[in-house]
């Protein structure tokens, strides 16, 4: 990690592979960036069920909404944050409509390329110095972006360097560069990247983790270990399994007990030994990179993760920003 | 129609679904089910991460097919009855490769190809994945030489991205896009002229203001040049969207039973519907699944009785037992996921339920057990 603590940042970037938990981990790094005193926008790219699952409610389009104390959440839309841009540029919000309204320019902007991403970082990059209001102070510490999930994560990240080439002068162009600088500025903006402890997951993290550095240019948070499978038994209770499975009167009696002769009961055993050695061998690959560090993030069983179980992650997290500090 | 028919009726299976579900290993299976059965199947994945690559043990699968019947024969044993392709699809070599078929001139085609707009668009443009993905499903298939061609579509977040994208890129070049705002623009830039329409007439003093002439015309350049080929381009999505509704061609939806993935496949199979597009089959992949012979209602009681006779063992039988009562949650958690997703859509009694495995499959070993475990 660069400079300064994790949630001493501006700005975070949550990605992965979909399916990693991105969403679920933004919403806990928030929580756990507010339960530090912060004021935090977690900003969600398109609409979440799973977000809106969470806070059990409903976040509307582009409605800074307050969803637990000093913890906003944010459904960033590109129409949106492209007609308050247009707006803000003609100072005339109504201009900004009529001409985005027009059904050829609609139908045009729909598969145009860029933009979106250009528009979404830029809010992003509007939220972040927003200043509060009456004093000087700024409304948000930090900025939580749960990102779209890795191969488009990345070109959304990368989108502001190629408009830089694109576009050659104008107040675009430096407004394109403010953006820019926000993203690779590593003292203000990191990355953290996501990944559950399977083969694809944990080669897109790592993957991921050279693109951010290189080609991108920006500091690297921390990567989120997500679901680690602990061992059924350990050291000493892995001595005991085996004298039971070594005792042949213990494993009759038990036979005798369960009307699968305790097939079950062993099969499911081994299954969570097998789970538990392959998370073991992922886990050992991610931490064995040096770009940044891990945070081992608990499976948490059964059923969906709902906020007690976010906020539970987000002390874990604290737990473990800690120890690394 | 059952998944068995569909791998040995159809021409053309599209294998969508939001990300992380396991589509390309899901896509890689039915091939090899397909090559199983008998027949000649190709499959062809869109993927940056190299998923089918390391999935079939090649080091690099190109934008053209390769043969992977000697990979599974050295490393399995297995001998395939039909033959198995598989290929990466190359997105900005088949974008080029259409411009160059589609262009009127060698010179069009180099003047489009070198256009710092084009190049700086083709990969960016929102839906060139899914358009060059079906740009090249049609090439292969009117090459006829596969009997069945299954297509693992490109990671969107949504599911539903896919079926909208070919629209999209031809909203994009649409020549009346071209016609209203483009040449209006150039005319009225090289001769002083002003033109009409309003809303275009702001927009580019905007666009002109934000970026500066130079980038305008680079991007009205491009939309020139690629005017004569519109019409062309047009037909060609045309015939791609018929061949993508024919009786030949059924989707396939994979879906994990967890939530947000199958709010996603509630809402593809709801436009697929309104398309009138055909549905073939749902898999369910990793699904978690209790094994027989459980101790049922009794478990608590059962293992009091357990712990009392061999109390040496205590604490193990009751940590067998807590993680035995997990798997149970787990898989029950699934079950009811998946009954209740079957029932909400109307398909109760259908859909493909693929079991967790222990391991990953990203090998051909694991491929072997995955199809093996379909139906048919």
């Amino acid at each position: 990690m660069e400079r300064g603590h994790l949630l001493n940042k501006r700005i975070l970037f949550m990605t992965g592979k979909g399916g990693a938990g991105k969403t679920t981990l933004a919403a806990a790094l928030a929580v756990a960036a507010r339960d530090r005193g912060k004021r935090v926008c977690l900003v969600g790219v398109g609409q979440s069920p799973n977000l809106c699952f969470i806070f059990s409610r409903d976040i509307p389009v582009y409605v800074e909404t307050p969803v637990e104390k000093n913890l906003t959440a944010f459904t960033l839309d590109p129409y949106k944050a492209l007609e308050e841009y247009v707006g803000l540029q003609l100072r005339v919000e109504t201009a900004a409509r009529m001409i985005l309204s027009n059904r050829l320019i609609h139908y045009f902007m729909q598969a145009a390329p860029g933009w979106r991403e250009l528009v979404t970082l830029g809010k992003i990059w509007h939220l972040h110095q927003l200043p509060a209001s009456g004093g000087r102070a700024l409304k948000f510490d930090i900025i939580v972006v749960d990102a779209p999930a890795t191969g488009h994560g990345l070109s959304f990240l990368r989108v502001p360097s190629i408009f830089m080439n694109i576009i050659r002068f104008g107040p675009m162009q430096s407004q394109t560069f403010d953006v820019q600088s926000m993203l690779t500025d590593k003292a203000r903006t990191a990355v953290c990247v996501a990944s559950t402890l399977e083969e694809m997951p944990v080669n897109e993290a790592m993957q991921v983790l050279e693109t951010v550095l290189t080609p991108l240019g920006m500091g690297l948070g921390v990567v989120f270990a997500n679901s680690v499978i602990s061992p059924l038994f350990n050291g000493q209770g892995r001595a005991e399994y085996e004298t039971l499975r070594a005792d042949t009167r213990a494993m009759e009696v038990l036979a005798g007990l369960f009307p699968d002769s305790g097939a079950s009961l062993f099969n499911a055993a081994e299954e969570r030994e097998k789970r538990a050695v392959q998370s073991r061998d992922y886990l050992e690959i991610l931490e064995n990179q040096k770009h940044a560090p891990v945070i081992r993030i608990p499976h948490q069983y059964p059923g969906r993760v709902d906020l007690s179980g976010v906020k539970k992650i987000a002390d874990i997290i604290n737990a473990a920003l800690d120890r690394e500090a | 129609m059952d998944l068995a028919r569909l791998l040995k009726e159809k021409r053309i299976l599209i294998c969508c679904g939001s990300g992380g579900v396991g589509k390309t290993t899901v896509s890689a299976a039915l091939g090899l089910k397909a090559a199983m059965a008998g027949r000649k199947a190709l499959v062809c994945t869109i993927d940056p991460a190299r998923r089918l690559a390391d999935s079939l043990g090649l080091e690099c699968l190109g934008n053209s097919e390769t043969c992977v019947n000697e990979t599974v024969q050295s490393v399995s044993g297995v001998t395939l009855p039909g033959t198995l392709h598989a290929m990466m699809l190359d997105s900005k070599r088949t974008f080029d490769a259409l411009i160059e078929r589609l262009a009127s001139t060698p010179d069009a085609a180099a003047r489009i190809l070198g256009n710092p707009f084009y190049q700086n668009v083709t990969t960016a443009l929102a839906g060139s994945q899914e358009f060059s993905a079906m740009e090249k499903l049609y090439e292969l298939s009117v090459k006829n030489e596969y009997d069945l061609i299954i297509l693992d579509t490109p990671p969107t977040r949504h599911a539903l991205d896919f079926l909208d994208a070919p629209k999209k890129v031809t909203a994009f070049l649409d020549a009346r896009v071209i016609q209203w705002f483009v040449k209006p623009y150039l005319a009225a830039e090289r001769m002083g002229f002003k033109f009409f329409n309003r809303s275009a007439k702001i927009l580019f003093r905007i666009l002109e203001m934000g970026t500066g002439y130079q980038t305008l015309a680079d991007i009205a350049d491009f939309f020139l040049i690629f005017e004569g080929m519109y019409d062309e381009f047009r037909l060609r999505a045309e015939k791609v969207a018929a061949l993508v509704a024919s009786s030949g061609t059924a989707f396939v939806l994979v879906t994990s039973p967890e939530f947000p993935s199958l709010a996603e496949a509630r809402f593809f199979l709801e436009r697929l519907e309104s398309e009138g597009m055909e549905f073939g089959e749902i898999l369910f992949n990793r699904v978690s699944v209790t094994p027989g012979g459980l101790p049922g209602e009794r478990f608590a009681e059962i293992e009091k009785e357990a712990v009392e006779k061999l109390p040496e063992h205590g604490p193990v039988i009751e940590a067998l037992c807590a993680n035995l009562r997990l798997e149970i949650l787990l898989a029950e958690a699934d079950r009811r996921a998946v009954e209740l997703f079957l029932e909400k859509t109307c398909l109760t009694g259908r859909g493909v339920r693929i079991p967790f495995f222990s391991q990953d499959v990203h090998d051909i070993a694991g491929l072997l057990r995955l199809a093996r475990h379909l139906p048919g």
